[in-house]
Protein backbone atom coordinates (compact mmCIF):
# COMPACT_ATOMS: atom_id res chain seq x y z
CA UNK A 1 0.00 0.00 0.00
CA UNK A 2 3.02 1.90 0.64
CA UNK A 3 3.43 2.96 -2.80
CA UNK A 4 0.18 4.27 -3.61
CA UNK A 5 0.28 6.70 -0.76
CA UNK A 6 4.06 7.66 -1.37
CA UNK A 7 2.46 8.39 -5.39
CA UNK A 8 0.30 10.90 -3.42
CA UNK A 9 2.65 12.43 -0.94
CA UNK A 10 4.89 13.01 -3.93
CA UNK A 11 2.37 14.57 -5.99
CA UNK A 12 1.49 16.76 -3.11
CA UNK A 13 5.55 17.70 -2.78
CA UNK A 14 5.60 18.75 -6.20
CA UNK A 15 3.39 21.12 -6.26
CA UNK A 16 4.57 22.71 -3.02
CA UNK A 17 7.86 23.19 -5.01
CA UNK A 18 6.36 23.86 -8.27
CA UNK A 19 7.84 20.67 -10.60
CA UNK A 20 6.19 18.37 -12.10
CA UNK A 21 5.67 14.27 -10.19
CA UNK A 22 8.41 12.84 -12.32
CA UNK A 23 11.06 15.45 -10.65
CA UNK A 24 10.56 14.53 -7.39
CA UNK A 25 10.42 10.16 -8.65
CA UNK A 26 14.16 10.25 -6.57
CA UNK A 27 12.64 10.49 -3.09
CA UNK A 28 10.23 7.62 -3.57
CA UNK A 29 12.13 5.60 -1.45
CA UNK A 30 11.73 7.45 1.73
CA UNK A 31 8.10 6.82 1.73
CA UNK A 32 4.58 8.21 2.45
CA UNK A 33 4.80 8.85 6.40
CA UNK A 34 8.86 10.78 5.93
CA UNK A 35 7.82 12.80 2.47
CA UNK A 36 4.43 13.73 4.60
CA UNK A 37 6.80 15.05 7.01
CA UNK A 38 9.63 16.55 4.59
CA UNK A 39 6.42 18.53 2.93
CA UNK A 40 5.40 19.58 6.15
CA UNK A 41 9.01 21.40 7.10
CA UNK A 42 9.80 22.62 3.71
CA UNK A 43 6.33 24.17 3.01
CA UNK A 44 7.41 25.55 7.16
CA UNK A 45 10.48 26.87 5.69
CA UNK A 46 8.85 28.07 2.44
CA UNK A 47 6.07 30.26 4.96
CA UNK A 48 9.20 31.77 7.51
CA UNK A 49 11.62 32.81 4.92
CA UNK A 50 8.62 35.21 3.71
CA UNK A 51 6.98 35.91 6.66
CA UNK A 52 8.82 39.55 7.48
CA UNK A 53 6.95 40.47 3.88
CA UNK A 54 4.24 39.29 4.84
CA UNK A 55 3.12 40.44 7.69
CA UNK A 56 4.00 43.97 6.15
CA UNK A 57 1.98 43.34 3.48
CA UNK A 58 -0.93 42.15 6.26
CA UNK A 59 -0.24 45.47 7.98
CA UNK A 60 -0.44 47.66 4.81
CA UNK A 61 -4.53 45.65 4.32
CA UNK A 62 -5.88 47.69 7.64
CA UNK A 63 -4.84 51.43 6.23
CA UNK A 64 -6.46 50.98 2.99
CA UNK A 65 -10.30 50.55 2.43
CA UNK A 66 -10.94 46.84 1.59
CA UNK A 67 -12.32 47.85 -1.91
CA UNK A 68 -9.28 49.40 -2.46
CA UNK A 69 -7.58 46.23 -0.79
CA UNK A 70 -9.13 43.80 -2.96
CA UNK A 71 -8.27 45.99 -6.15
CA UNK A 72 -4.82 45.39 -4.92
CA UNK A 73 -4.69 41.77 -4.10
CA UNK A 74 -6.53 41.11 -7.75
CA UNK A 75 -4.56 43.03 -9.83
CA UNK A 76 -0.98 43.53 -7.75
CA UNK A 77 -0.53 40.70 -5.69
CA UNK A 78 -1.56 37.81 -7.99
CA UNK A 79 -3.26 34.27 -6.10
CA UNK A 80 -0.14 32.93 -5.82
CA UNK A 81 0.84 35.93 -3.06
CA UNK A 82 -2.75 36.34 -1.38
CA UNK A 83 -2.89 32.77 -0.79
CA UNK A 84 0.24 33.22 1.55
CA UNK A 85 -0.79 36.66 2.29
CA UNK A 86 -3.84 35.19 3.82
CA UNK A 87 -2.19 33.01 6.19
CA UNK A 88 -0.79 35.94 8.40
CA UNK A 89 -4.39 37.73 8.15
CA UNK A 90 -6.46 38.48 10.71
CA UNK A 91 -9.41 35.41 9.93
CA UNK A 92 -11.94 38.39 10.46
CA UNK A 93 -10.38 40.59 8.13
CA UNK A 94 -9.14 37.71 5.40
CA UNK A 95 -13.00 36.83 5.58
CA UNK A 96 -14.04 39.98 4.26
CA UNK A 97 -11.48 40.43 1.72
CA UNK A 98 -12.62 36.86 0.14
CA UNK A 99 -15.65 37.62 0.04
CA UNK A 100 -15.39 40.87 -1.91
CA UNK A 101 -12.81 38.70 -4.25
CA UNK A 102 -14.50 37.01 -7.50
CA UNK A 103 -15.00 33.67 -7.22
CA UNK A 104 -12.56 32.55 -10.26
CA UNK A 105 -9.66 34.71 -8.50
CA UNK A 106 -10.53 33.14 -5.14
CA UNK A 107 -10.54 29.68 -6.35
CA UNK A 108 -6.66 30.56 -7.78
CA UNK A 109 -5.66 31.91 -4.49
CA UNK A 110 -6.92 28.16 -3.10
CA UNK A 111 -4.97 26.63 -5.22
CA UNK A 112 -2.15 27.95 -3.28
CA UNK A 113 -3.16 28.57 0.15
CA UNK A 114 -2.00 26.10 2.70
CA UNK A 115 -5.35 24.78 3.87
CA UNK A 116 -3.94 23.96 7.47
CA UNK A 117 -2.70 27.64 7.68
CA UNK A 118 -5.90 29.21 6.65
CA UNK A 119 -8.43 26.77 8.61
CA UNK A 120 -10.30 29.54 10.82
CA UNK A 121 -11.09 31.50 7.33
CA UNK A 122 -12.38 28.59 5.36
CA UNK A 123 -14.86 28.27 8.59
CA UNK A 124 -16.14 31.26 8.26
CA UNK A 125 -16.55 31.51 4.53
CA UNK A 126 -20.64 31.00 3.73
CA UNK A 127 -20.96 27.67 2.24
CA UNK A 128 -22.11 28.56 -0.76
CA UNK A 129 -18.73 30.51 -1.10
CA UNK A 130 -17.19 27.46 -0.43
CA UNK A 131 -19.17 25.07 -2.93
CA UNK A 132 -19.24 27.24 -5.67
CA UNK A 133 -15.21 27.41 -5.36
CA UNK A 134 -14.94 23.98 -4.74
CA UNK A 135 -17.06 23.15 -7.89
CA UNK A 136 -14.53 25.70 -9.71
CA UNK A 137 -11.54 23.08 -8.66
CA UNK A 138 -13.64 20.46 -9.69
CA UNK A 139 -13.90 21.68 -13.02
CA UNK A 140 -10.14 22.39 -13.46
CA UNK A 141 -9.79 18.91 -12.34
CA UNK A 142 -7.75 20.37 -9.05
CA UNK A 143 -8.45 17.25 -7.52
CA UNK A 144 -5.40 16.97 -5.20
CA UNK A 145 -6.63 20.47 -4.08
CA UNK A 146 -9.63 19.55 -3.61
CA UNK A 147 -8.81 16.18 -1.19
CA UNK A 148 -7.06 19.01 0.66
CA UNK A 149 -9.24 20.85 1.67
CA UNK A 150 -11.68 18.40 2.54
CA UNK A 151 -10.41 18.10 5.86
CA UNK A 152 -11.53 21.43 6.30
CA UNK A 153 -14.81 22.03 5.73
CA UNK A 154 -18.19 20.39 7.05
CA UNK A 155 -19.29 17.10 5.69
CA UNK A 156 -21.93 18.99 3.94
CA UNK A 157 -20.17 21.19 2.31
CA UNK A 158 -17.67 19.05 1.14
CA UNK A 159 -21.11 16.81 -0.47
CA UNK A 160 -21.91 19.97 -1.88
CA UNK A 161 -18.84 19.80 -3.66
CA UNK A 162 -18.85 16.73 -4.34
CA UNK A 163 -22.15 15.60 -5.62
CA UNK A 164 -21.33 17.20 -8.99
CA UNK A 165 -17.98 15.01 -9.26
CA UNK A 166 -18.33 12.19 -11.94
CA UNK A 167 -17.29 8.81 -9.85
CA UNK A 168 -13.70 8.56 -10.96
CA UNK A 169 -12.97 12.36 -9.91
CA UNK A 170 -14.81 11.24 -6.23
CA UNK A 171 -12.38 8.49 -6.10
CA UNK A 172 -9.73 10.72 -6.86
CA UNK A 173 -10.53 13.26 -4.22
CA UNK A 174 -11.09 10.57 -1.53
CA UNK A 175 -7.44 9.15 -2.39
CA UNK A 176 -6.27 12.81 -2.02
CA UNK A 177 -8.17 13.55 1.03
CA UNK A 178 -5.18 14.29 4.11
CA UNK A 179 -7.91 13.33 6.46
CA UNK A 180 -9.19 9.83 7.12
CA UNK A 181 -11.64 10.99 9.68
CA UNK A 182 -13.41 13.47 7.32
CA UNK A 183 -13.09 10.92 4.38
CA UNK A 184 -14.39 7.86 6.81
CA UNK A 185 -17.51 11.14 7.22
CA UNK A 186 -18.53 11.94 3.89
CA UNK A 187 -18.54 8.39 2.62
CA UNK A 188 -21.13 7.79 5.31
CA UNK A 189 -22.90 10.45 3.92
CA UNK A 190 -22.60 9.14 0.28
CA UNK A 191 -25.78 6.93 -0.62
CA UNK A 192 -25.16 3.44 -1.63
CA UNK A 193 -26.12 3.96 -5.58
CA UNK A 194 -23.22 7.28 -5.40
CA UNK A 195 -20.37 4.49 -3.90
CA UNK A 196 -21.52 1.73 -6.32
CA UNK A 197 -21.08 3.65 -9.31
CA UNK A 198 -17.30 5.08 -7.70
CA UNK A 199 -17.07 0.97 -7.50
CA UNK A 200 -18.15 0.17 -10.68
CA UNK A 201 -15.97 2.73 -12.48
CA UNK A 202 -13.21 2.04 -10.67
CA UNK A 203 -13.68 -1.71 -12.00
CA UNK A 204 -14.35 -0.46 -15.41
CA UNK A 205 -11.50 2.37 -16.11
CA UNK A 206 -9.16 0.26 -13.98
CA UNK A 207 -8.54 2.24 -10.90
CA UNK A 208 -8.10 -0.29 -8.57
CA UNK A 209 -5.26 1.24 -6.96
CA UNK A 210 -7.58 4.18 -6.09
CA UNK A 211 -10.12 1.69 -4.95
CA UNK A 212 -7.34 -0.31 -2.67
CA UNK A 213 -6.14 2.81 -1.17
CA UNK A 214 -9.71 4.23 -0.62
CA UNK A 215 -10.41 0.78 1.30
CA UNK A 216 -7.55 1.18 3.54
CA UNK A 217 -8.42 4.21 4.68
CA UNK A 218 -11.75 3.57 5.83
CA UNK A 219 -13.06 1.78 9.17
CA UNK A 220 -14.19 -1.52 9.31
CA UNK A 221 -17.64 -0.67 9.06
CA UNK A 222 -17.20 1.22 6.04
CA UNK A 223 -14.64 -1.11 4.54
CA UNK A 224 -17.81 -3.60 4.90
CA UNK A 225 -20.25 -1.39 3.40
CA UNK A 226 -17.87 -0.82 -0.03
CA UNK A 227 -16.78 -4.59 -0.05
CA UNK A 228 -20.65 -5.56 0.00
CA UNK A 229 -20.75 -2.86 -2.95
CA UNK A 230 -17.93 -4.56 -4.67
CA UNK A 231 -19.53 -7.82 -4.54
CA UNK A 232 -22.09 -6.72 -6.50
CA UNK A 233 -20.55 -5.63 -9.66
CA UNK A 234 -19.74 -7.99 -12.38
CA UNK A 235 -17.10 -10.84 -11.60
CA UNK A 236 -14.86 -9.48 -14.64
CA UNK A 237 -14.39 -6.04 -12.46
CA UNK A 238 -14.12 -8.00 -9.18
CA UNK A 239 -11.26 -10.06 -10.21
CA UNK A 240 -9.40 -7.05 -10.95
CA UNK A 241 -10.28 -5.71 -7.76
CA UNK A 242 -8.83 -8.63 -5.85
CA UNK A 243 -5.37 -8.58 -7.89
CA UNK A 244 -4.95 -5.33 -6.90
CA UNK A 245 -6.22 -6.02 -3.17
CA UNK A 246 -3.09 -8.67 -3.37
CA UNK A 247 -0.86 -7.01 -5.06
CA UNK A 248 -0.50 -4.00 -2.84
CA UNK A 249 -1.11 -6.31 0.42
CA UNK A 250 -4.07 -4.71 1.50
CA UNK A 251 -5.48 -7.85 3.42
CA UNK A 252 -5.34 -6.31 6.36
CA UNK A 253 -8.65 -3.57 5.34
CA UNK A 254 -9.91 -6.21 3.82
CA UNK A 255 -10.39 -8.73 6.82
CA UNK A 256 -11.36 -5.71 8.68
CA UNK A 257 -14.20 -5.53 6.55
CA UNK A 258 -15.60 -9.40 6.27
CA UNK A 259 -17.25 -9.13 9.87
CA UNK A 260 -19.88 -6.40 8.61
CA UNK A 261 -20.32 -8.49 5.21
CA UNK A 262 -23.29 -11.31 4.32
CA UNK A 263 -23.08 -14.77 3.72
CA UNK A 264 -23.52 -13.61 0.01
CA UNK A 265 -21.79 -11.21 -0.11
CA UNK A 266 -18.54 -12.81 1.03
CA UNK A 267 -19.54 -16.07 -0.81
CA UNK A 268 -19.36 -13.68 -4.11
CA UNK A 269 -15.80 -12.65 -2.91
CA UNK A 270 -14.46 -15.54 -1.27
CA UNK A 271 -14.94 -18.02 -4.26
CA UNK A 272 -13.59 -15.75 -7.46
CA UNK A 273 -11.01 -17.88 -9.17
CA UNK A 274 -7.79 -15.31 -7.92
CA UNK A 275 -8.60 -16.43 -4.79
CA UNK A 276 -8.50 -19.96 -5.24
CA UNK A 277 -4.48 -19.98 -4.67
CA UNK A 278 -2.51 -21.65 -1.78
CA UNK A 279 0.00 -18.99 -1.78
CA UNK A 280 -2.57 -15.85 -1.47
CA UNK A 281 -4.86 -18.14 0.80
CA UNK A 282 -1.51 -18.11 2.93
CA UNK A 283 -1.18 -14.60 3.38
CA UNK A 284 -4.56 -13.98 3.95
CA UNK A 285 -4.12 -16.45 6.93
CA UNK A 286 -0.67 -14.63 8.52
CA UNK A 287 -2.35 -11.45 8.32
CA UNK A 288 -5.70 -12.69 10.10
CA UNK A 289 -3.24 -14.46 12.79
CA UNK A 290 -1.29 -10.88 12.82
CA UNK A 291 -4.67 -9.36 13.44
CA UNK A 292 -5.66 -11.84 15.43
CA UNK A 293 -9.04 -12.01 13.35
CA UNK A 294 -9.74 -15.63 13.70
CA UNK A 295 -13.27 -15.36 13.40
CA UNK A 296 -13.30 -13.52 10.29
CA UNK A 297 -11.33 -15.94 8.64
CA UNK A 298 -13.52 -18.57 9.86
CA UNK A 299 -16.62 -16.97 8.47
CA UNK A 300 -14.74 -16.46 4.88
CA UNK A 301 -13.76 -20.23 4.95
CA UNK A 302 -17.91 -21.09 5.78
CA UNK A 303 -18.79 -19.81 2.71
CA UNK A 304 -16.03 -21.20 0.28
CA UNK A 305 -16.92 -23.64 -2.25
CA UNK A 306 -15.36 -27.04 -2.43
CA UNK A 307 -12.31 -25.92 -4.62
CA UNK A 308 -11.93 -23.48 -3.02
CA UNK A 309 -11.65 -25.47 0.16
CA UNK A 310 -9.27 -27.84 -1.24
CA UNK A 311 -7.25 -25.06 -1.77
CA UNK A 312 -7.40 -23.56 1.81
CA UNK A 313 -5.97 -27.19 3.17
CA UNK A 314 -2.90 -26.63 0.80
CA UNK A 315 -1.83 -23.23 2.68
CA UNK A 316 1.42 -23.86 4.59
CA UNK A 317 0.30 -21.32 7.23
CA UNK A 318 -2.09 -23.52 8.28
CA UNK A 319 -0.16 -26.73 9.67
CA UNK A 320 2.25 -24.12 11.65
CA UNK A 321 1.19 -25.27 15.26
CA UNK A 322 1.16 -21.96 16.49
CA UNK A 323 -1.62 -20.75 14.03
CA UNK A 324 -3.49 -23.93 14.49
CA UNK A 325 -3.64 -23.41 18.26
CA UNK A 326 -4.47 -19.28 17.28
CA UNK A 327 -7.43 -20.94 15.40
CA UNK A 328 -8.77 -23.69 17.78
CA UNK A 329 -8.40 -20.90 20.78
CA UNK A 330 -9.90 -17.79 19.72
CA UNK A 331 -12.40 -18.57 16.72
CA UNK A 332 -15.27 -17.98 19.46
CA UNK A 333 -16.61 -21.65 18.36
CA UNK A 334 -16.09 -25.54 20.39
CA UNK A 335 -12.12 -26.08 19.95
CA UNK A 336 -13.54 -28.86 18.97
CA UNK A 337 -15.95 -27.93 16.29
CA UNK A 338 -12.33 -25.95 14.93
CA UNK A 339 -10.22 -29.18 15.17
CA UNK A 340 -13.14 -31.47 13.10
CA UNK A 341 -12.99 -28.30 10.68
CA UNK A 342 -9.57 -28.39 10.25
CA UNK A 343 -9.37 -32.28 10.23
CA UNK A 344 -12.14 -32.48 7.59
CA UNK A 345 -9.69 -29.51 5.90
CA UNK A 346 -6.74 -32.30 6.11
CA UNK A 347 -4.80 -29.51 7.89
CA UNK B 1 26.44 13.07 8.07
CA UNK B 2 26.93 14.44 5.42
CA UNK B 3 27.48 17.82 4.25
CA UNK B 4 24.47 18.31 1.67
CA UNK B 5 22.08 17.28 4.33
CA UNK B 6 23.17 19.70 6.85
CA UNK B 7 23.07 22.41 4.29
CA UNK B 8 19.32 21.26 3.21
CA UNK B 9 18.36 20.64 7.68
CA UNK B 10 19.72 24.23 7.84
CA UNK B 11 17.56 25.40 5.18
CA UNK B 12 14.73 24.05 6.48
CA UNK B 13 15.61 24.94 9.95
CA UNK B 14 14.99 21.66 10.84
CA UNK B 15 17.46 19.60 13.24
CA UNK B 16 19.50 16.91 10.69
CA UNK B 17 18.47 14.19 12.81
CA UNK B 18 14.90 15.94 11.44
CA UNK B 19 15.79 14.45 7.93
CA UNK B 20 17.36 11.02 8.89
CA UNK B 21 14.51 9.09 6.54
CA UNK B 22 17.08 11.37 3.57
CA UNK B 23 20.29 9.43 4.64
CA UNK B 24 19.24 6.68 3.09
CA UNK B 25 19.17 9.08 -0.51
CA UNK B 26 22.59 9.27 -2.72
CA UNK B 27 23.84 12.95 -1.74
CA UNK B 28 23.22 14.29 -5.18
CA UNK B 29 19.43 13.63 -4.66
CA UNK B 30 20.19 15.51 -1.33
CA UNK B 31 21.73 18.27 -2.97
CA UNK B 32 18.94 17.79 -6.26
CA UNK B 33 16.17 18.85 -3.08
CA UNK B 34 17.73 21.65 -1.74
CA UNK B 35 18.61 22.80 -4.94
CA UNK B 36 14.70 22.93 -5.61
CA UNK B 37 14.10 24.20 -1.99
CA UNK B 38 16.61 27.43 -2.50
CA UNK B 39 14.89 27.92 -6.01
CA UNK B 40 11.71 28.17 -4.87
CA UNK B 41 12.32 30.31 -1.68
CA UNK B 42 14.23 32.43 -4.27
CA UNK B 43 11.40 32.96 -6.78
CA UNK B 44 8.92 33.36 -4.20
CA UNK B 45 10.85 36.49 -2.95
CA UNK B 46 11.26 37.72 -6.21
CA UNK B 47 7.49 37.22 -6.46
CA UNK B 48 6.94 39.47 -3.63
CA UNK B 49 9.16 41.85 -4.23
CA UNK B 50 7.54 42.45 -7.97
CA UNK B 51 3.89 42.18 -6.09
CA UNK B 52 4.90 44.69 -3.53
CA UNK B 53 6.58 47.54 -5.83
CA UNK B 54 2.99 46.77 -7.99
CA UNK B 55 0.70 47.29 -4.99
CA UNK B 56 2.55 50.64 -4.37
CA UNK B 57 1.13 52.09 -7.93
CA UNK B 58 -2.23 51.27 -6.56
CA UNK B 59 -2.13 52.99 -3.42
CA UNK B 60 -3.80 56.19 -3.34
CA UNK B 61 -0.96 59.25 -3.15
CA UNK B 62 -1.10 60.91 0.23
CA UNK B 63 -1.31 57.11 1.54
CA UNK B 64 2.10 56.12 -0.37
CA UNK B 65 4.77 57.64 1.82
CA UNK B 66 3.23 55.50 5.18
CA UNK B 67 3.13 52.50 2.84
CA UNK B 68 6.12 52.53 1.08
CA UNK B 69 7.77 53.03 5.15
CA UNK B 70 5.91 50.35 5.91
CA UNK B 71 6.68 47.45 3.45
CA UNK B 72 10.06 48.76 3.36
CA UNK B 73 11.17 49.69 6.75
CA UNK B 74 14.54 49.67 6.27
CA UNK B 75 14.04 52.40 3.52
CA UNK B 76 16.07 50.10 0.85
CA UNK B 77 13.64 49.51 -2.35
CA UNK B 78 11.39 51.85 -3.72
Amino acid sequence: MADLQTAVELTKLARELDVPDSDLAFLAPIGADALRDLRADISEAIFAAHAPQLHRIAALTTLLPITLTTKIAELAMGPVLCAKIAAVLEPANAVKLAKQFKPAFLTEVSLNLEPSRAAAIISELPDALVIDVGTRLLTMGELITLGRFVSFVDVDVALGVVESASPADLLRVAVFTEDKSALEAIVSALPDETLAEVVRVAGETGQYDDAVTLLEALSAESTARLLGLVAGISTDLISGFVSAVDGHDAWPAVIAGIGGLDSEQLAMLANLPEIADPALIDRVVRHAHRADAAPSLVKAVLVLDEQHLEVVSQAPALAEPKIKKWLIATTGVSPRLVKAVLSELGV
Amino acid sequence: MNTELSRLAERLGVTTGRLQPLQALAKRDVQQLDDLVSSTMTSGAEAFDKGIEEALRFVPRPLRGTARSLLFPGGDRG
